[in-house]
């Protein structure tokens, strides 16, 4: 199994915890993507994508997530947004970005609005 | 939040040298976050999404992540440029509340946002002003470089700015920005600081005396002449002499620079004429105007001025031959398939060629090399049509050593002869007053019948001529349109035989030389 992956999303349901973000779902999964979490704060829904790296050497996290990435994201959003019916509220799409040494967190960077449709 | 923002309000954009309103509506919903514009927006309009949420951010403003739609109304005309970040900035912070007065709606708002929330200028201000004094809107945003252009404009009030927070602290009433007046004569004013000077060139009294009528009545010309001679040199004299412009000249040729993105921007406003001298491999397009979008040519930007083509005959040929029409009609008309536009091309047409390949056919001192049929060959790249466009054809022959080095002899300067021209030039003004006519070679045949009658001596000598020369209709139009300037010159009401004498010896190629 993937464990920085893992232990990356658990650290950001924690974070988003403490920020005071209700948490709707995690691993929104449909036939043709995944949202890693959805939580509401504010009237205000967010999508967001944890990303966890263990190092660098590959690029950062945030520079990680690409543009059929986030066009994935924005579709599976439409979905969840249909299925529940939500009207009369706000959508952002954020992305968490993590960096891990030995499942210690090292970094933490929450960019709301991070990418729009 | 929840309900559905509209806003709307007015702008422009630019159809040739014509500008029309462009409503901007901002509809700010919503929904997954995005921010579309539709309506025909050219790239540059897709571009200013990113433009305005930057600059609306880093002027502290909120980007509202909702669904924004952006529709440029009329939807069936492409509107292109940066002119409409502004108004679209300012539409979404409408939408969004974030201005809340009602004040905008008898406003034209037009400005290019820097990524900064600075506002930078942008093209065809003149246009725009003039026409929203036509539809009756008396208040236009425009960015502070652009506000003396815009400020010819009489009757409507322009609000220079230069920030987006301003603009927003005005609409919103914390503010108050004067509206912006200029000087008009002060912005007329035209300071004779040449570099040249007609007493530069010796002799050549026949060609200066030429290149006078020329200037006065703004008739065309062609010098031929060997190599060496000063025909060039002559011709960069020509901007020393030219009248000075009408208010109305000034904002025509204006307008022009303008759209084109030539006019300068600490004085925007054409105080000269134009003197235009593009070099021989122009394209047609290039010396005609034209395009996907109808951009203006040479001719048009020689509107009201000089279009000097040098070495006349190593032009293209096709290139000179799309000269015809807009030496006649004034104006050119361009089409293409997405739109077609007419713009103005009253320009006085100098040309400058030599006699023959080697230059000096007819020369009486050094010995022409060409073989006929190479003189022939080269004479028949200008056609007898552009030719018989010409008013005024003269020989600048080779200038005798001993009146170059001559100090004694008397030459002319510049402003002594630009005096006569000015005089000669108010009289046609006057003659034309109210008719979108400024000089003698705009005449149209019942202005010629009008004011160009002649006494029968007069018209003795003429028929006689159009036998003799066996001169076309059109030569015999533009002979009496050059006698009338002569007579002018001469500040005469009724054009004398004399007068009509050196009009015919102007046309010298109809007489023998080329053809």
């Amino acid at each position: 199994m993937n464990n920085t992956g893992n232990t990356g999303e658990k650290i950001a349901r924690y974070y988003l915890n403490k920020k005071g973000y209700h948490i709707l779902e995690q691993n929104y999964k449909v036939s043709f993507g995944e949202i890693d979490i959805i939580a509401e704060k504010n009237n205000c829904i967010c999508f967001i994508e944890v990303k966890s790296r263990r190092s660098d050497i590959c690029g950062s996290p945030e520079e990680s997530i690409t543009q059929y990435k986030k066009n994935k994201i924005i579709k599976v959003a439409e979905l969840y947004i249909k299925q529940h019916k939500i009207k009369d509220k706000l959508f952002r799409f954020d992305v968490i970005a993590l960096n891990l040494n030995n499942n210690f967190l090292t970094k933490i960077n929450h960019i709301t609005n991070a990418f729009h449709q | 939040m929840g309900d559905i923002l509209i806003s709307k309000l007015c702008s422009s954009a630019l159809l040739g040298v014509e500008a029309f309103i462009v409503e901007v509506e901002v509809d700010v919903a919503n929904g997954l976050p995005s921010f579309n514009i539709v309506g025909l927006p050219d790239t540059a309009v897709q571009e200013s999404r990113e433009r305005v949420r930057s600059a609306l951010r880093n002027a502290e403003y909120q980007f509202p992540m909702q669904r924004i739609t952006v529709n440029l109304a009329p939807a069936d005309i492409k509107k292109e440029g940066p002119a409409l970040d502004l108004p679209i900035a300012i539409g979404i912070l409408i939408a969004n509340e974030q201005i809340q007065s009602i004040f905008y709606k008898n406003f034209i708002i037009i400005g290019e946002l820097s990524l900064n929330g600075g506002i930078k200028p942008v093209n065809g201000v003149l246009s725009i002003a003039l026409m929203a004094k036509k539809n009756g809107i008396n208040n236009i945003i425009v960015p502070q470089e652009n506000a003396r252009e815009a400020g010819i404009v009489d009757g409507i009030n322009i609000y220079p700015v230069s920030n987006l927070r301003q603009v927003v602290q005005f609409l919103n009433k914390e503010i108050n920005i004067k509206h912006f007046c200029v000087n008009k004569e002060e912005l007329m004013s035209n300071s004779d600081d040449y570099l040249v000077d007609f007493s530069d060139v010796k002799g050549q009294q026949q060609a200066k005396r030429a290149l006078e009528v020329a200037a006065a009545g703004g008739h065309n010309m062609i010098m031929i002449g060997p190599p060496g001679s000063g025909k060039t040199m002559l011709a960069k004299r020509i901007p020393t002499i030219l009248p000075s412009l009408t208010l109305e000249e000034a904002i025509e040729i204006t307008r022009l620079y303008s759209i084109s993105n030539l006019a300068n921007r600490k004085c925007p406003v054409m105080t000269r004429r134009p003197f235009r001298s593009p070099h021989h491999t122009i394209s047609d397009i290039g010396l005609i105007g034209g395009g996907t979008i109808p951009k203006p040519g040479e001719i048009s930007l020689a509107h009201n001025g000089v279009l000097f083509l040098d070495e006349l005959p190593e032009f293209n040929r096709t290139a000179l031959e799309s000269l015809r029409q807009p030496i006649e009609n004034g104006r050119v008309n361009i089409s293409r398939a997405l739109r077609s536009v007419t713009y103005l091309s009253h320009f006085m047409l100098v040309a400058a060629a030599n006699p023959c390949p080697c230059g000096y056919f007819g020369d009486p001192v050094k010995q022409c090399t060409c073989t006929s049929y190479q003189i022939q060959k080269y004479r028949a790249r200008i056609s007898g049509p552009l030719l018989d466009r010409i008013d005024i054809q003269i020989e600048v022959p080779r200038l005798d050593y001993k009146e170059l080095v001559n100090r004694k002899n008397h030459n002319e300067r510049s402003s002594e002869i630009r005096k006569r021209i000015e005089k000669a030039r108010k009289m046609q003004l006057k003659r034309f007053k109210d008719r979108n006519t400024y000089n003698n070679s705009q005449m149209n045949r019942k202005d010629i019948e009008k004011y160009c009658s002649l006494s029968i001596e007069a018209w003795d000598l003429l028929s006689h001529a159009m036998e003799k020369l066996k001169l076309s209709a059109r030569a015999y139009d533009k002979i009496l349109k050059l006698a009338r300037t002569i007579a002018d010159l001469a500040l005469m009401e009724k054009i004398q035989t004399i007068h009509i004498a050196e009009a015919i010896q102007y046309r010298s190629l109809d007489r023998e030389y080329l053809i």
